[in-house]
């Protein structure tokens, strides 16, 4: 088996960051045949090489165990040769009885050497995607679901027309996170509706974890169909909070009372799939909220 | 098998419990080998922009998913979407994208490569985008209809975008029309919505080949529970090419009996009661079923099917199927009715055969509910139901679905040739019981146990819902005619047999006594009598003295056997094969 030339560029650390931000597939495989394809339906272009998988970095949990399978992978340019073995970067293309990837960019880089970084660098972009949710949360608390039932207060709500139908959780809040604790312990969930709304975290008496709440804007204000997207201006600083009429922990180190009159209720919802995590990732959320605060 | 249902997920894919539901389907009508289904089905794969589609290039008997549609997220493939091929080969898709909501027109002139679909048109907010496309005079005409909620300051929603040669221009393609199909008030919403006001979420449009084009969408009038609409058909007759598109067909005038209101869109029905869209059937939630379809053979001719009702003891969700053979000026009653049943496809095959895909939800006491699957075909304009198909009769179960709509606010049924091709979502449990017209899986499974397994073949997989694709293939003789025989039936109906070039044996009979009845579609006779070992060649038939037809058939090495009706109904069965060298 041949090494790839020496010639081969090795990618800066900044590039490897710039192929995680698409490659669900890192894998070092064995260039079997060039201008080939493996995948039913394909036919073969002269880009496209078949590649014995070798050993797997990075692939889909559900695809199993792809080492020993032969990969048919889109390369950007061509260029190899067969019993070549490269480090494939690659998204998804084809599945059917064998697999097919694009190719994103590869690597000569000694795959023990890319491992870790590549994982470390996979878990920073998840953690990313949740300390973008956490910059946009008007508040952050923990604590459990005390009771479920159909919203009142469903006046201006989005997705009511495309058959969403709101409900509350009443919350015994353990802690406050970040911003101020929804009014009486309530938050807002969606229930049906399109699969837009679906995938939103749904609540569950007796369930504990992190919330991570935004304020619902009304049907009104926010794109016609579809969950409200937190885009454009921020939005306005939370109001302090009334104290609330259960007591918590959270809720004794909370402000004196003030006229709710005065205050429009805030209705909050968790409006993303990052927006509910377990109990046991708060340390975690406390970690990426500390970090937010700081930058 | 004339009739072949598939489950389409690919063996690669075991470990997926997706609830792939809301399914769609198309085939090439140049090479009906190739066909694409989606459903709301996302990408394994993670970070993924992109979402799947399925693909066959061997008429569906093996499936294969392509990454391809722009937007996908890890948890949304698409939210709706519709495909389509041109004969081009060119496949086209309306979708709302996975990531924004937002509706793209897509194009990919080679559906089973890599690379995402072009993006033709992108607009925001709409609602359900449902494509037709055809390829006349080497251009593809591309119909595009949707609900455009962008527009309910005006309240014409209803809508269809449409090119007239989509085929290789850059975007937009031609994509620069939009027919707003809505000439009445349509439904005002609670100002506390946003206001404003709308049609219902489902529009569609119907292609014949000489141009003439159909749409027919609900004009909701009240927008409360229920909500109050119209079911609305429109016309245009040469493609939509002129200054105003969609609009050859009007109410009739106040004066005439019945009375219309004048207006452009002939309503078939007024004021019909619908199912708020929250409203549940089992666990799917209903509100908006419609579809569409002319007939190839007549362009005047034209079928609607939709359901109305609350969903409800006192009100059942119905599907109704009425037609119209004047060019949707004048309208039958129903001529089918359904209660407690969704997700209704149309489609005419070159014969004029008409198909109806659509499912119920059976309630029986003391056992969960299930969805029973239909294709009903009809020889005579939907008059009676010729065959009655039950494809699937699966639980109605959500247990571990993260979305809610759970087998989809649609299906779909369409016609190649004399050929039904179609696609629908279902509750996954691997038991042969379940699919009455038989199944075949592509993921891994076990039918002993009733279980799916992972892509090791061991790990069990939780059930979910997958898309069920299904071909009713029209019989034809192989290798051509070799003797024919023909006699009537003891209601003087004419049956016909002939055995063909490879010593098949087919027969077809008139559907009706009327002597100008359509004769049915070809039936393998030897699956229905029995297997001849040496197949079959000479041929005679004649009535016993009851009335009763006796059919002789010589096979390939020098035997001769009989079959005769087992009683004097004309619909009796036949007795197996008698070897008449060893009676007589």
């Amino acid at each position: 088996m041949s090494q790839p030339p020496d010639a081969a560029p090795r990618p800066l650390d900044d590039s490897l960051r710039a192929w995680l931000t698409e490659a669900s597939f890192v894998f070092v495989g064995c260039v079997r045949e060039v201008g080939a394809s493996n995948l039913g339906g394909v036919e073969a272009e002269p880009r496209m090489v078949t590649v014995d998988v070798v050993e797997v970095v990075l692939a889909p949990n559900q695809l199993g165990d792809l080492r020993g399978q032969t990969l048919t992978v889109a390369t950007q340019d061509g260029g190899l040769e067969p019993d070549q073995e490269w480090t494939f970067f690659a998204k998804s293309w084809h599945y059917g009885e064998t697999i097919g990837v694009v190719e994103i960019g590869r690597t000569s880089a000694v795959v023990e050497d890319l491992r870790a970084g590549v994982i470390a660098e996979r878990l920073r972009q998840l953690d990313a995607e949740i300390t973008s949710r956490i910059q946009s949360a008007d508040a952050i608390v923990s604590g459990r679901v005390l009771a479920t039932y159909p919203a009142e207060d469903t006046n201006g709500l989005p997705g009511v027309i495309d058959g969403v139908e709101w409900w509350n959780a009443e919350l015994w809040i353990a802690s406050v996170e970040k911003g101020a604790p929804p009014d009486e312990g309530r938050i807002w969930f969606p229930e049906g509706g399109d699969p837009e709304w679906s995938v939103l975290p749904k609540a569950y008496p007796n369930q504990t974890g992190v919330w991570l709440l935004h304020v619902l804007p009304d049907a009104s204000s926010v794109p016609i169909r579809g969950v409200p997207a937190l885009e454009g201006p921020a939005p306005e600083p939370a109001p302090p909070h009334p104290l609330p009429h259960r007591p918590s922990p959270a809720q004794e180190q909370s402000d004196d009372d003030v006229d709710p009159s005065t205050h429009p209720p805030r209705r909050l919802a968790a409006l993303d799939p990052l927006d509910f995590h377990a109990d046991a990732d708060l340390a975690r959320i406390r970690t990426l909220i500390w970090t937010t605060t700081r930058e | 098998m004339p009739l072949r249902v598939i489950n389409v997920i690919p063996r690669n894919l075991s470990a997926e419990v997706n609830f792939d539901s809301e399914p769609s389907v198309t085939v090439n009508p140049a090479n009906p080998q190739q066909i694409v289904v989606t459903a709301f089905t996302p990408d394994t794969a993670t970070p993924v922009t992109t979402g799947p589609y399925f693909y066959s290039t061997d008429g569906g008997a093996t499936w294969f998913q392509n990454s391809v549609i722009p937007g996908g997220t890890a948890l949304l493939g698409t939210r709706d979407i519709s495909v389509r091929f041109a004969a081009s080969g060119i496949l086209y898709a309306g979708i709302l994208r996975g990531d924004t909501g937002a509706m793209n027109i897509l194009r990919k002139a080679n559906f089973s490569g890599p690379g995402t679909m072009t993006i033709l048109l992108t607009r925001t907010p709409e609602d359900q985008p449902w494509v037709e496309a055809i390829t006349q005079g080497g251009a593809d005409r591309v119909y595009v209809a949707s609900n455009d909620i962008s527009q309910r300051p005006t309240g014409q929603t209803a809508s269809v975008d449409f090119s007239q040669n989509a085929g290789t221009a850059a975007a937009p393609a031609g994509f620069t029309n939009t027919a707003r199909l809505e000439s009445r008030a349509s439904a005002a919403l609670p100002a506390s919505t946003g206001g404003g006001s709308q049609d219902g979420p489902s529009v569609r449009v119907a292609i014949h080949p000489s141009g003439v084009l159909y749409g027919v969408y609900f004009g909701w009038r009240t927008f409360s529970s229920p909500n109050i609409s119209d079911i609305v058909v429109v016309r245009d007759d040469n493609w939509a090419s002129g200054a105003a598109p969609f609009q050859a067909l009007s109410d009739p005038p106040p004066t005439a009996h019945p009375p219309g209101d004048g207006n452009v869109g002939l309503r078939i029905a007024t004021g019909v009661n619908i199912a708020p869209l929250g409203t549940l059937l089992g666990t799917q939630r209903v509100g908006s079923s419609l579809s569409i379809a002319v007939d190839p053979l007549d362009s005047q001719r034209v079928y609607v099917a939709w359901c109305d009702g609350l969903a409800t003891a006192a009100s059942p969700y119905t599907l109704r199927v009425r037609r119209s053979d004047d060019g949707g000026q004048t309208w039958t009653g129903d001529l089918f009715t359904h209660k407690n049943a969704t997700n209704p496809g149309l489609a005419v095959n070159s014969r004029g055969t008409v198909a109806l895909l659509y499912q119920e939800l059976v309630t029986t006491a003391g056992s969960p509910d299930r969805w029973h699957t239909h294709l009903v075909k009809s020889l005579d304009l939907f008059h009676s139901v010729f065959s009655d198909d039950l494809l699937a009769a699966v639980l109605d179960s959500k247990t571990g679905a993260t979305i809610t709509v759970i087998i989809g606010d649609y299906d779909n049924l369409l016609a190649v040739g004399k050929d039904f091709y179609g696609v629908f979502s279902a509750h996954n449990v691997p038991d042969k019981a379940n699919f009455p017209a038989d199944v075949t899986y592509l993921r891994n499974k076990d039918f002993a146990t009733k279980k799916l397994l992972s892509v090791d073949n061991k790990t069990e997989v939780s059930p979910s819902v997958d898309p069920f694709f299904f071909h009713d293939r029209a019989l034809e003789p192989t290798n051509g005619v070799s003797y024919i025989a023909v006699a009537p039936l003891t209601d003087q109906r004419l049956e016909f047999w002939l055995s063909d070039g490879a010593a098949g044996l087919l027969s077809t009979w008139k559907a009706f006594t009327d002597p100008d009845a359509a004769w049915t579609p070809w039936a393998d006779f030897l699956a229905e009598v029995g297997p001849l070992a040496n197949g079959a060649r000479q041929l005679a038939v004649a009535p016993l003295s009851d009335g009763r037809l006796e059919l002789w058939v010589s096979d390939g090495a020098g035997g001769l056997w009989s079959t005769w009706k087992t009683t004097t109904d004309p619909n009796a069965t036949w007795t197996g094969w008698d070897d008449f060298l060893g009676e007589v």
